[in-house]
């Protein structure tokens, strides 16, 4: 009796955890994020404690000399010690208040903020029209296998991906905004207090180069896994009932296609997020990976800290949700373990 | 019966590892979850496509070619400016990246500046004299000068604006050059006149005013709400991104300036400048190196192209091995080939040197052999002093300026065929400002022009702020505060041509060559001449119009 009391409380404890493997990934990879952020947060102010000269020598550049450097020393309170400094921010961060930035000299979330905001429009545009397509143009790939639609798309997908995406983006300007039409802006001027999506001309430049580098990995790989799906035994069984190729490819193939695509499309959203900073230096695009350059440049701690935060904590985030979606689209791996 | 029907229900343990049933009364199953995902999926599809939507921006095309007529009052001038960071800032005293000088030339005023040729002219001052040997100067303003704000500018603000200046806790930069003041003992004589002793004679002090640290600002001035008495006032700036200034009524010049607004915005790298000007977004860009030439001069586009006084020299440290030894700095002089230099850094542009600098000043001495490469003379000098085949490190910084590491790496290559093997070790800016600069023994520098006397207590006189070949030579020292302290121009010209000599033979400054000054604007875009120092015309905002 007692033994089968003692199973039983076993199963009934691992039980939780299968029962809802979602929300348990969820809860766990969100705790263990949270950690990857302090982590982070330790080891790039380290770094940046590390590298020659300080935010106040920055900021004066070649106007330097040793009173005034003192003197803005004083002024940023970087006369501390590092313990101190790294100590005053973390726990003024747990108490909303992110510094102010050593160079603008306003408040770090004022400096990121609205090239946050910016650089999320362009990501989020970029990404999903270049999933739509990535997708679409993959499936069709996958349903004409072999035949000449595929293989030009091969061909090209390859070429494209093979260019580095300044030139992609240079191509761009010379055909739209310099060279043959001036249709389009060479350059996201955004005037300072709008944002980028109030001034939407300045998001197709740098949105269509961003989407035709990131189409590429997206197209192959849903080719790869719907052929996959496409070659399997349910689906030759789904078509020898006689099914509608839509409902064919829609509901019995492109279903099981999507955890490797959902983990492609995460790594080329977190590819995004960083890899931004080539096309906004290009654009003169005021987003966050250019920020990011100017404040390590600037030794700007404040905005340095809480841009890498703001980026470390997109990458969590981007990594769980792919992970949940992929383990919501297969059933298969939430069973429980017996 | 009873085992078909479990067959048809899927009762048994094997079904419990079919796909599609899993899930089903446990939250969200495959089913569920896809058809929402499709459902968002669209909403966000749609909502991007709308944000996508928009008509472009107007953007004013490039203009009819135009001849330059009479300038014409109205339109905008954009700015697409160079050198930006978000350390831009709008104190009059304290330009700290090179975005800064756009704008300050534009909100203040100074006393004197320097026109197309070098010449120094009055802007604020009306008169400025001194007495028989430069210990007490007089300077008098012209009257009527308003500020933005409705003050009137008079000798109190010129006192208000040297002494914020030279605050002796921590002076601005211009402090360096107005050091022999005494404006503790100075007087406001009346409302427009100001009288300023001397601890020392002092003969260059008009000079001095030129420099671009010099500007004058208003009694009580904040630079948070910045006043002066430029061309263009102070509405709205994103340090980093972007300014914007209209037009001061009330300009002492009568008529200027001739634009509405002037528009500075922040474009960090070059290509992009070029394309915003090509497509239109602005119509002025500065401060271009010679590889944008070619896709300008293909545009409907001016481009100009200044000889102006700056220079860049490669710097040795006097008091440091190897070139303690004035011979191997000899050496280093005559491996470089000058005009080959000028071609590969700039195109060919720009004027080559000699080791001097102050070009534009009439106390510059053009007799002066011009130096050219002498492999064999160099080569003899390092074997006699001991240093055949010498290797040493050029430490330099694209931070510095235009073409610099590209001068570094053209200097390494040339010092082959001495058999000197240089390294060139290329830091980011802030390392260089952090740690290097005034520090190595071999570097690189970068000036804008000033007058010979003004430029040399700041760079070859111990004690000055950019004296980075730590240069310390009693004799020289001694000529130059003869020359301070007489006001005979002949006698000067004398004392300032044996110092050039000692410069050009013992110094420790390379100067192969002053760079050009390259600016483009857009065909409707006039008024923007060849500059002595500055980009767009030394900034004389003033004086552009567009038609």
């Amino acid at each position: 009796m007692a033994q089968m009391a003692l199973e039983g409380a076993a199963v009934t404890r691992r039980r939780w955890r299968d029962d809802h493997p979602i929300l348990w990934l969820a809860v766990s990879r969100t705790l263990f994020g949270l950690l990857t952020l302090l982590a982070v947060s330790v080891i790039v102010f380290a770094a940046t404690t590390v590298l020659p000269g300080n935010a106040a020598k920055a900021i004066l550049g070649q106007t330097a000399t040793p009173a005034r450097v003192r003197a803005l020393e004083l002024q940023l309170n970087l006369d501390h010690s590092v313990w101190y400094q790294y100590w005053a921010w973390l726990t003024g961060v747990l108490r909303g208040n992110f510094g102010i930035s050593y160079a603008a000299r306003i408040p770090a979330w004022q400096v990121v903020g609205p090239r946050l905001a910016n650089s999320a429009v362009l990501v989020a545009l970029a990404g999903v029209i270049g999933t739509v397509i990535g997708v679409g143009l993959g499936a069709l790939a996958a349903v004409r296998r072999g035949g000449r639609a595929d293989d030009t798309l091969a061909v090209v997908s390859l070429g494209v991906t093979s260019l580095p995406e300044f030139v992609v983006g240079i191509a761009l300007v010379i055909v739209f905004a310099t060279t043959f039409w001036h249709v389009l802006p060479a350059v996201s001027l955004v005037p300072p207090g709008s944002t980028a999506w109030e001034n939407p001309s300045v998001l197709v430049l740098p949105g269509v180069t961003l989407v035709i580098v990131i189409v590429p990995y997206i197209l192959r790989m849903t080719r790869a896994a719907t052929i996959e799906a496409l070659e399997s035994d349910y689906f030759e069984n789904a078509r020898l009932k006689g099914l509608s190729p839509r409902r064919l490819l829609l509901v019995h193939a492109l279903p099981n296609a999507i955890p490797p695509v959902v983990q492609v499309i995460g790594l080329n959203l977190l590819y995004l997020a960083g890899g931004i900073v080539v096309v906004e230096t290009l654009f003169a695009f005021p987003g966050i990976g250019q920020g990011l350059v100017n404040a390590v440049d600037d030794r700007d701690v404040p905005v340095i800290q809480l841009t890498v935060l703001l980026l470390a904590a997109f990458y969590v985030f981007v990594n769980i949700l792919s992970d949940v979606v992929s383990l919501l689209a297969s059933p298969r791996r939430r069973l429980p373990r017996s | 019966m009873d085992r078909q029907r479990h067959l048809v229900r899927g009762a048994s343990a094997r079904d419990r590892s079919r796909p599609a049933d899993a899930g089903q009364g446990r939250g969200l199953g495959r089913r569920e979850f896809l058809r929402y995902a499709a459902a968002g999926a669209t909403v966000l599809g749609a909502g991007s496509a709308l944000a996508a939507c928009g008509g472009s921006s107007s953007s004013p095309g490039p203009g009819s070619s135009a001849t330059a007529g009479k300038p014409k009052r109205g339109g905008t001038l954009t700015l697409g400016a160079q050198g930006g960071a978000s350390n831009d800032n709008l104190d009059a005293h304290n330009p700290l990246t090179n975005a800064d000088y756009p704008r300050i030339f534009a909100l203040y005023s100074a006393l004197v500046t320097l026109d197309t040729n070098a010449k120094v002219v009055n802007v604020l001052a009306d008169e400025i004299t001194s007495n028989k040997d430069a210990t007490v100067w007089t300077v008098k303003i012209k009257s009527g000068v308003e500020t933005h704000k409705g003050k009137t500018f008079g000798a109190k603000d010129v006192l208000y604006s040297l002494r914020r200046i030279s605050n002796a806790k921590t002076p601005f930069p211009g402090a360096a050059v107005l050091t022999p003041l005494d404006l503790q003992n100075a007087r406001v004589l009346n409302a427009t006149t100001l009288q300023l002793p001397c601890k020392t004679p002092f003969s260059t002090f008009v000079d001095s005013l030129i420099d671009p640290f010099c500007l004058m600002v208003p009694e009580g001035y904040d630079p948070k709400s910045p006043d002066g008495t430029g061309p263009f006032m102070y509405k709205s700036f994103t340090p980093g991104v972007r300014s914007e200034f209209p037009r001061h009524p009330n300009y002492f010049e009568n008529g200027k300036p001739y634009a509405d607004d002037l528009i500075i915005t922040d474009i960090p790298d070059e290509q992009s400048q070029v394309n915003a000007l090509l497509g239109g977004q602005v119509n002025l860009i500065n401060f271009l190196s010679s590889d944008s030439l070619a896709a300008l001069q293909n545009g409907a586009v001016n481009v100009v192209i200044s000889k102006t006084g700056g220079w860049n020299p490669i710097t040795m440290r006097v008091d440091m091995a190897p070139f303690s030894d004035v011979r191997v700095r000899q050496a280093m002089k005559l491996i470089i080939d000058r005009p080959q230099m000028l071609d590969l850094v700039f195109g060919g542009h720009g004027r080559i040197g000699n080791d001097v600098f102050g070009y534009y000043d009439p106390l510059y001495d053009h007799s002066l052999p011009q130096r050219h490469q002498d492999i064999e003379q160099a080569k003899s000098l390092l074997k006699a002093a001991g240093h055949e085949n010498l290797t040493v490190t050029l430490t330099t910084s694209a931070g510095i300026g235009q073409g610099i590491v590209k001068t570094a790496q053209v200097f390494a290559q040339q010092a082959k065929a001495a058999g000197v093997t240089v390294n060139v070790n290329a830091v980011t800016a802030s390392t260089w400002f952090g740690q290097d600069y005034l520090k190595v023994p071999f570097g690189q520098d970068y000036w804008f022009y000033l007058p010979y006397l003004v430029n040399v207590p700041q760079v070859t006189i111990p004690g000055g702020a950019f004296n980075t070949p730590h240069y310390d030579n009693p004799a020289y020292t001694s000529l130059y505060k003869q020359a301070l302290a007489t006001t005979d121009e002949s006698l000067k010209a004398d004392l300032a041509h044996q110092m050039q000599k000692i410069d050009y033979n013992d110094g420790g400054l390379i100067i192969p060559y002053f760079p050009p000054v390259i600016d483009a604007t857009a065909k409707n875009v006039h008024g923007v001449v060849q500059s002595p120092s500055f980009p767009i015309s030394n900034y004389d905002w003033a004086s552009i119009w567009i038609d």
